[in-house]
């Protein structure tokens, strides 16, 4: 026991104030002897629920409180000292974030009084004046010997002077004085960092931060006997911090967790109620004849979910899917629990876990005793819909999404703290970008060298060492995109409520892993592009062609299916669309469900990093034999034939070969998922290396699978998220097989989404024997819509949504006034819709009035000559007389038509595609002139010969994890390209690569199966010939993902993906270009 | 050089009539009745020349004379709404410490001459502006005459001209040579009172009166300027300390 | 001026690229400011000679902020060679060409260098003359021309002069306005002149853009394939202004010379003079600050009419001798109190040297600022009215210099030597925290020896200072002041550990020590003296 316990600190859940993370701070208390200290963030409890992990890790007991900054000026420490005190305090909070809005905590002292019993409050004076003594009195009355008053330090003159006349002031007032640090950080090494926080906070540099910075600077955590002896003069105010220490008798495992009512069936248990569910369900699946192993598999699962009480969970999804169902939303669990046969039956799932053999017990434990997981995916368009419904069925009491902890990933540190060190503006976002984004190692001397800046430059090394200690350091709180916390009783009697930045939403303060650690039940409601566009194509499929076919329909492997998919034949599918996944696929050839499962679990960064993808594919294709030293790691690893390639077989071998219990396996997997590896990796290394060469593994395999599972520790894939997408990816694969004109309209209706823009997925699908055709003011609706024609499919007619800039609700009028009669001029058009006339003129510039024979430029011509708005009555007039008009008494112009390639321009700006020509169509005679190969001709051009292919630029690449090469794509009208470019090479020819927008790639073809590449020597600009094309140069627009626009949809297979905008899709700098984008060089597949 | 004060007049008749003490002249006071009780015209004459002087050649005494000066005009700046005019060929006041003694930099403008001859002319010019609601200035070396002219300014212009004579070496006594200041003072630093816990409390000054015009030379200590520039006089020594520092105790709870 | 010649020689020898953009301008006087003037003021020709030399090794940029991202707005020819372009982000630029020298863009210098040319322009070759933002002059020839040896004279040397200035020029001599800017900026010839009557051969074959046109009015024409200035000229008005706008229309009239547009010139404005011719030389200072008086009575009178305030004053006086004497003053705030600026001037009589006599005077006012009436608002309602200081400042300073009256202003540092600037004496400054400050502070710390204190945080009980040992009997502290990490590596661990303490006599004294007494990393331990309280 000391004679001493810090009560006064703030973590960095304090938002840019506190500069340690409660890791830290409770490893340093470890370190100097405290039994025990408080944790009291400014207005939050945020941070209590890390404190509370670390304590387990520290054995330092956390006591967890708050600090409230009142409206008044008044600051106050608050402990509740039992678990309903601990209600009180998150139901004071609530109040305060109620009336403050997002972010902010606002409380008068009138508020306190209610929640007060059982709290221990600790005034925070300044001087010793009037005001204090007000301050004391009140305290008094409100809290009265549970008050007391902070004495500390603040290392300015009069220092001691204060804080006797301080003491004396309490001892007066009758409230007792109790020492604190007034802690900011763990270490006195944080202070530079705490200075570069408080400077982002305040938008300005360090240098002009004046006293604005914090003035006493000696706000390290300090041992207990360095505070005994900086206050011995008090020694009853040191014991009271030991006194109010054992008074917090409040662990946050208290926090009973209790899952809602259900209330589906009368007078049923919730086990009763699921059983019987199931049954019937599984019954009307086979009309009444189930297999035996169904049965067996259901009843074996039932039991488990009764042992551990997780039917009411399994309820409450199996709730939300039937809502979902009913209105007609496609959906589609997965989570460790999904994976299930009582899931499948119910609906909740359409992977048959029989089938697939994928079974229960692998993804819940009954000895890890974790709550289970299931997350369920919605199309993103319709995801509202649903979470308005859990906020009306389960209440606003009871519900509300969890929170995202934005932390600082290395670019944001490196702008932020070079913002604050005063580097200029254009060089830090240089070296942000020079960051592949989700590098948790900060930017380096190699960037800095790759930027040409000088190493040696003090403020640009002292920025690139703070940046990456501010890596990991909360930035700002918002909601999760759909992690939903239920509970039985009032949410706010268990966790502080705000509201979010949305209307209607409303966030805890905890993230989702704080609500693992306390296990509370969450259901993760997301939203995912590729379901809506699945929902489309079927729904198509139902109205077009009369087929009825759902996601669960599905089921059988169909060798066609997969027959396309080995040949990498699968753009616009989903997941395995992306360049890495196309070049892998010919050589996984996947012929069965569970080989899709490996394939979207495989090419993540997890396993690239870890090297799994060489020894697996040697391995499939029969050139290697897989390994295994021991049986017990052969019945966990057989299946990925001997390769760890998902989560749970990660803490499988780590338990089995290493012996670690499923608590510190799973341990493990959060400490390589956490970005500031404090001490923690280390231990399990030993423990792991230890332990498997204990139980006679050789020391060099021990090893390597540790730097396998420390590879993939944050991106790895569980098996049964895989298998989920693995589920999408087959579908969406199969529609495409099958009905490429559906899977193109419903591919081009969902956009933007997914890898590729607009003109690659028409130009596959025309592949593919589809016919497109153009939007038309007369025959297009909104979205793409399908029309026969007696081919072999059904046509595709672009909609008015392909327009760039058109409105929806514009689109929506000019389609309504279309319903009796067809248009007949651009002027009935614009008379007929109401639309404003800048609507008008987007048609023409979208060539859309063809029907009636106006080419754009005629069109916009008509279209200028009209007035800005039709007025209704001359309208009425007009249409009655139908001769006179604006347009008819109009001189006509001769306009010069546009050329070809103009057309072809034009139609890629307003469109995004063009179905006229490919723009390289026009110059192919001058390539050939200059002796380029197509780009299709490299399928027969032999192995080592060099070639120069020539193209419009569509992606530039650096993953990296790939060492600085980088990989080109470019497109001409016979197909496309894929190049490398080494380093050095890249080095010499940067500038061209870099602002060109038609180049040559010219270097030796390398063929590796089916993937052909093109190892570049040079880079040839060839923006002349584009420019001739058009006489001006291209216009491409930036590939999008429908992360910029929904964020969080977890496409990427990764439920805290970071919705950023995709921009692999280089458009060439002279027009349109974004300039910020122009050192991104960001990997859609090498993350 | 021409100047335009070859042609005052300099008469003795005319030097003995504005030497007479007069009653309605404007007075600063210093607010304190122990102190005020024994100058002569119950506080300092606005339109004088006073010099002040550190008793001895320790830094310590300057910075006491110094701040008595700044508490003076402080009081002044405060009262007339003008600004300060602080002479001096030296560059080692610390503004944020005269701050403390009230006397504000928006107050206070400062100029540094490269000599006591061009600081005499800066205090002549400045006076006869009539902007400054005083002017300080720091001279070590200054004959009968330009005391004399300064006191004539001063008086003309209804202005304090507040003159710190500075130390040329140990053991000479600036206040011996001969002036016609209205006032003159001495002050030097004194111990502060002990306070019951660590600190130092509130300065301490041995102020001197070695000569004023129509009263007796005196001595008497006095707490030094606080943030407004107003002395005070120390409180009758107690026990006050004794009884009352120290931390509050109580019983364990 | 030797160093100017030797600058303008040195930019004379640079290649096109490193000369900035200079069209269309007419002048002849060396006294613009050109973009080397900065360095014309080195000292050392080894100096001019190295930053040029360094100026043109290294392909230019200027960038500059639009709208909310730093884009390149000027760019040399070296640069655009090799791919920067205007517009073009100045990150992208940096990725491009590693080596570019990028600098920050002056928009108003330029706008002001422009602005001295068209009032050189109007002073030299036209009444009427006027600046075409950002980069461009009007001159009115008419009437003017032959004056200066006919049009083709006078293009050739109008463009010489910008080339020994160091602009790069290009000149145009049309019937309009409108056609002159077009042809100088997309016309063929640096040189260009239209004969009267050809206005619209020479526009013909000219791009849209050469009219001047707004962004919007530039789309559209060419989405209508209207490239050429021909291909609009047969184009109907009425259809034409109803598609691209009326104001495209009256650019292209207004160049064809359909509507005029007349040319607001620049005005000269003049500086004001008042002159005194005596009747007979005078020689005494009485006689010569009577003439001051009077001289400075005129040109009160004088600025009251304009409504002016002097910043400076110039007197000029002629001697029989036919030289003249010359000083000046100058006041911090406009002003023109006969009085103030009188016992100004009277402080520079001694520096005049009136030899045998002196029989004419003349006073200028270079420098003059807006001065309207004192609002008196505040004086009636009765507030206490804080007095200016700024006549003050112009006492003192024209007896000791400007730089000899100043003010302490507050520099938010906690380190005590930064804590304090001079700043302007005219304007008040802020304050300080209310932490204890000596009165006097030391300009070096100054080592303490022999202390005896008790570590890590007690006062000294004893040191020795200047030869002198203290004992102290009551301290304070410590303040802890860190170093200012962001400064330089020496002070990122630095801690001085601030006392206050109170010896036997009563003196209070400012000492630190180096280091908190823990970390060695923060100081050495050892005690210094930093200043002096009351």
């Amino acid at each position: 026991m000391t004679d001493y316990v810090e009560l006064q600190v703030l973590t960095h859940f304090s938002l840019l104030r506190g500069a340690s993370s409660p890791e830290e701070l409770f490893a340093a208390a470890a370190l100097v002897g405290y039994p025990s200290i408080g944790v009291s963030d400014i207005g939050t409890v945020a941070g209590v629920v890390r404190a509370w992990e670390a304590q387990k890790a520290t054995g330092v007991r956390s006591i967890a409180g708050t600090r409230v900054n009142m409206s008044c000026g008044r600051q106050l420490l608050l402990y509740p000292t039992n678990r309903p005190a601990w209600s009180r305090l998150t139901r004071l909070l609530t109040v305060g974030k109620k009336r403050a809005g997002k972010g902010g905590c606002l409380l008068h002292w009138h508020d306190l009084e209610p929640w007060s019993e059982g709290m221990i409050a600790i005034l925070l004076p300044q001087e010793a004046d009037e005001e204090n003594l007000a301050a004391l009195a009140d305290l008094k009355t409100v809290y009265g010997r549970r008050g007391y008053m902070a004495l500390f330090q603040r290392r300015r003159p009069d220092d001691a002077v204060r804080i006797d006349a301080l003491a004396r002031q309490a001892g007066g007032a009758g409230v007792r004085a109790v020492v604190t640090g007034d802690v900011l950080y763990h270490a006195p090494e944080a202070r530079l960092l705490q200075d570069v926080v408080t400077a982002v906070r305040e938008k300005c540099t360090v240098d002009e931060l004046g006293y604005r910075r914090e003035v006493n600077a000696d706000r390290a955590l300090k041992s207990p006997d360095e505070m005994v002896r900086r206050f011995k003069a008090y020694p009853d105010a040191l014991r009271a911090s030991v006194d109010i220490a054992r008074l917090c008798t409040f662990d946050l495992g208290e926090l009973a967790y209790q899952y809602p009512h259900e209330r589906l069936i009368d007078g049923l248990t919730a086990q009763e109620a699921l059983q019987k569910l199931a049954e019937d369900a599984v019954d009307a699946m086979f009309g009444g004849a189930v297999p035996a192993a169904y049965t067996e598999q259901i009843a074996h699962e039932m039991r488990l979910i009764g042992e551990l009480g997780y039917a009411p969970y399994f309820l409450t999804v199996y709730a939300i899917v039937r809502e979902a169902r009913r209105r007609g939303i496609l959906c589609q669990g997965r989570g460790s629990a999904a994976n299930s046969c009582v899931c499948f039956v119910l609906g909740v799932t359409s992977i048959d876990p029989i089938k697939h053999e994928l079974l229960f017990e692998r993804f819940v434990s009954g000895e890890r005793r974790e709550p289970p997981d299931i997350d369920v995916d919605f199309e993103h368009e319709r995801r509202e819909e649903i979470i308005q419904w859990i906020y009306e069925t389960y209440g606003r009491n009871h519900s509300a999404l969890t929170a995202v902890v934005t932390r600082y990933r290395a670019r944001g540190a490196v702008r932020d703290v070079g913002k604050a060190l005063g580097l200029p503006e254009d060089l830090t976002s240089s070296l942000a970008g020079q960051v592949w984004g989700w590098s948790a190692e900060g930017v380096g001397e190699k960037q800095v060298n790759e930027l040409n800046l000088d190493i040696g430059d003090r403020r640009l090394r002292l920025t690139l060492e703070l940046a990456r200690k501010l890596i990991g350091v909360p930035r700002h709180m918002s909601q999760h995109p759909g992690g939903f916390v239920l509970t039985h009783d009032r949410l706010d009697d268990l966790v502080p409520i705000e509201p979010a930045a949305m209307e209607d939403r409303q966030i805890i303060e905890w993230d989702k892993d704080d609500i693992d650690a306390l296990k509370f039940m969450k259901v993760d409601v997301l939203g995912l592009g590729m379901l809506g566009c699945m929902n489309r194509a079927f729904n198509m499929l139902e109205v077009d062609k009369g087929l009825r076919v759902g996601l669960a329909d599905l089921q059988d492997d169909d060798p066609d299916v997969y027959a396309m998919i080995s040949k990498a034949d699968t753009l616009g599918t989903f997941q395995i669309e992306s360049r890495a996944q196309m070049s892998m696929l010919p050589r996984m050839k996947p012929r069965r469900f569970y080989d899709l499962v490996i394939q979207v679990a495989i090419v993540r960064p997890g396993p690239i990093q870890g090297d799994m993808v060489h020894p697996y594919l040697r391995r499939r294709e029969g050139l290697e034999k897989p390994e295994y030293p021991r049986p017990e790691l052969r019945a966990v690893l057989e299946k990925t034939l001997g390769v760890p390639l998902f989560q749970e077989q990660a803490m499988k071998v780590a338990i089995v070969g290493a012996g670690f219990t499923p608590a510190e396996a799973d341990q493990l997997r959060r400490a390589m998922a956490t970005f500031k590896f404090t001490g923690g990796v280390s231990h399990f290394s030993e423990k792991l290396i230890g332990g498997m060469v204990e139980r006679g593994y050789p020391r060099e395999f021990a090893e390597r699978t540790f730097r396998q599972l420390e590879g993939f520790g944050s991106y790895g894939f569980p098996e049964s998220h895989a298998a989920s997408f693995a589920k999408i990816s087959y579908a969406s694969s199969w529609m495409k097989h099958h009905h490429p004109d559906v899977f193109c309209a419903s591919l081009m209706n969902a956009q933007p989404m997914g890898f590729y823009a607009p003109a690659q997925i028409v130009r596959d699908a025309r592949e593919h024997g589809v016919v497109v055709r153009p939007p038309c003011v007369n025959a297009s609706r909104w979205d793409c819509t399908l029309e026969p024609y007696g081919g072999r499919y059904l046509a595709v007619r672009l909609g008015l949504r392909q327009i760039r800039g058109l409105s929806n609700a514009d689109g929506a009028k000019i389609v309504g006034a279309r319903e009796l009669t067809a248009f007949e001029s651009v002027e009935d058009v614009w008379r007929r819709s109401g639309v404003q006339r800048a609507a008008i003129e987007r048609l023409a510039d979208g060539d859309a009035f063809h029907s009636f024979g106006a080419d754009r430029r005629q069109g916009l011509w008509k279209v200028r000559g009209l007035g800005e708005a039709p007025l209704p009555l001359f309208a009425a007039a007009d249409r009655a007389d139908q001769a006179v008009s604006a347009e008819g008494i109009e001189p006509d112009v001769e306009l010069r038509p546009l050329t070809d390639g103009r057309e072809v321009i034009e139609d890629y700006r307003a469109l995004q595609l063009s179905l006229r020509a490919h723009p390289l169509t026009f110059v192919r005679d001058e390539l050939a002139r200059r002796g380029v190969t197509k780009c299709a001709d490299l399928a027969t051009i032999r192995d080592g010969r060099h070639v120069e292919v020539a193209g419009i630029i569509l992606v530039r690449q650096k993953p990296g994890s790939a060492k600085g090469v980088l990989f080109i794509t470019i497109e001409d009208e016979t197909g496309i390209a894929n190049g490398i470019l080494w380093p050095d090479r890249f080095e010499r020819q940067r500038r061209t690569v870099m602002s060109a927008s038609m180049i040559g790639m010219k270097g030796r073809v390398q063929k590796e199966g089916e993937v052909i590449h093109v190892i570049c020597d040079r880079i040839i600009d060839h923006g002349d010939l584009l420019h001739r094309v058009g006489e001006m140069s291209f216009p491409h627009r930036t590939g999008r993902g429908d992360g910029a626009k929904h964020a969080g949809s977890p496409d990427r297979g990764d439920k805290g993906w970071s919705p950023n905008p995709r921009n692999s899709y280089w458009p060439p700098h002279a027009d349109g270009m974004d300039p910020e984008a122009v050192m991104k060089f960001k990997s859609h597949d090498f993350h | 050089m021409i100047t335009a004060f070859e042609s005052l007049p300099t008469t003795i008749a005319h030097l003995r009539t504005i030497a007479t003490p007069v009653v309605d002249h404007r007075i600063m006071p210093f607010g304190i009745p122990a102190l005020d009780d024994r100058l002569a015209s119950r506080g300092l004459r606005a339109g004088a020349l006073h010099e002040v002087a550190a008793q001895s050649c320790s830094m310590v005494d300057d910075a006491a004379a110094t701040l008595f000066l700044a508490g003076i005009a402080a009081r002044e700046a405060a009262h007339a709404g003008g600004p300060v005019l602080w002479v001096s060929c030296r560059n080692d006041l610390y503004a944020p410490g005269l701050e403390q003694a009230g006397l504000s930099s928006a107050d206070l403008i400062h100029a540094q001459p490269r000599d006591d001859a061009a600081l005499l002319a800066v205090v002549e010019d400045a006076v006869r502006d009539g902007t400054p609601s005083a002017v300080i200035a720091e001279v070590s070396r200054m004959s009968m005459v330009a005391t004399r002219r300064l006191q004539l300014v001063a008086a003309d212009a209804d202005i304090p001209v507040l003159i710190l004579r500075r130390r040329r070496n140990r053991d000479q006594d600036p206040l011996a040579e001969p002036s016609a200041a209205w006032t003159r003072w001495r002050i030097a630093s004194a111990s502060s009172e002990r306070l019951g816990v660590a600190g130092v409390g509130r300065s301490r000054w041995q102020v001197e009166v070695a000569r004023q015009r129509g009263g007796e030379a005196f001595s008497m200590i006095l707490e030094g300027c606080d943030e407004t520039g107003c002395l005070a006089v120390p409180a009758a020594l107690g026990h006050r300390a004794a009884e009352t520092a120290g931390p509050a105790r109580y019983a364990a709870a | 001026m030797p160093i100017r010649q030797d600058v303008e020689g040195e930019i004379a020898a640079l290649p096109a690229h490193a000369k900035p953009p200079m069209r269309e301008l007419g002048r002849r006087s060396e006294a613009a400011n050109h973009p080397f003037h900065g360095f014309a003021q080195a000292d050392s020709h080894d100096r001019v000679a190295a930053t040029v030399a360094a100026f043109h090794r290294a392909p230019l940029a200027l960038v500059g902020k639009v709208g909310r991202r730093e884009e390149v707005v000027a760019a040399c020819d070296g640069a655009a060679a090799l791919g920067i372009t205007i517009g073009m982000a100045a990150t992208h630029a940096r990725a491009l060409v590693s080596d570019l020298d990028i600098r920050p863009s002056e928009m108003e210098a330029d706008a002001a260098m422009l602005d001295q040319l068209a009032l050189r322009a109007v002073r030299r070759w036209s009444p009427i003359a006027a600046a075409t933002p950002p980069d461009g002059l009007w001159l009115d020839l008419t009437g003017c021309a032959h004056l200066h040896g006919g049009e083709e004279r006078f293009c050739r040397r109008l463009r010489a002069f910008c080339q020994r200035a160091g602009f790069t020029a290009r000149v145009a001599v049309a019937d309009t306005p409108g056609a002159a800017h077009a042809i100088a900026r997309f016309g063929p010839a640096d040189i260009a002149i239209v004969p009267t009557g050809r206005t619209v051969d020479a526009l013909s074959g000219l791009p849209v853009a050469a009219l001047r046109l707004a962004g919007t009015a530039l789309v559209a024409a060419r989405k209508f394939g209207f490239e050429r200035v021909a291909d609009l000229l047969p184009v109907a008005r009425g259809p034409l202004a109803r598609r691209l706008g009326l104001a495209a229309i009256t650019r292209l009239d207004q160049a064809l010379g359909a509507v005029a547009e007349p040319i607001t010139p620049r005005t000269d404005e003049v500086m004001p003079v008042v002159e005194r011719r005596l009747l007979e030389p005078i020689v005494t200072a009485d006689a010569i600050a009577q003439v001051m008086e009077d001289l400075l009575g005129d040109m009160a009178e004088l600025l009251r009419a304009k409504g002016l305030g002097v910043r400076s004053l110039r007197l000029g006086g002629l001697r029989v001798d036919g030289t003249e004497q010359v000083v000046a003053v100058g006041t911090s705030r406009p002003t023109r109190e006969v009085s103030h600026l009188l016992r100004l001037m009277k402080l520079r009589i001694e520096l005049i040297d009136p030899g045998l006599g002196l029989e004419q005077f003349y006073l200028a006012a270079p420098h003059t600022e807006p001065l309207d009436a004192v609002d008196l608002g505040a004086v009636l309602a009765g507030e206490v009215l804080v007095r200016d200081p700024a006549r003050l400042v112009d006492v003192v300073a024209g007896r000791i210099g400007a730089d000899a009256v100043f003010r302490i202003a507050p520099v938010e540092s906690h380190v005590p030597e930064r804590a304090v600037m001079r700043a302007d004496p005219v304007v008040a400054p802020a304050g300080w925290p209310k932490w204890r400050r000596p009165t006097r502070l030391l300009a070096r710390p100054e080592p303490l020896w022999g202390v005896i204190a008790l570590m890590p945080d007690q006062p000294p009980r004893r040191f020795e200072w200047r030869g002198r040992p203290h004992k102290v009997v009551a301290g304070d502290g410590p303040e802890r002041i860190h170093g200012e990490w962001w400064r330089r590596d020496a002070e990122v661990w630095a801690v001085r550990d601030y006392y206050r303490v109170e010896d036997e006599t009563g003196g209070r004294y400012w000492v630190f020590r180096r280091g908190d007494g823990f970390v060695e990393d923060t100081g050495d331990l050892s005690w210094w003296m930093h200043g002096v309280f009351a």
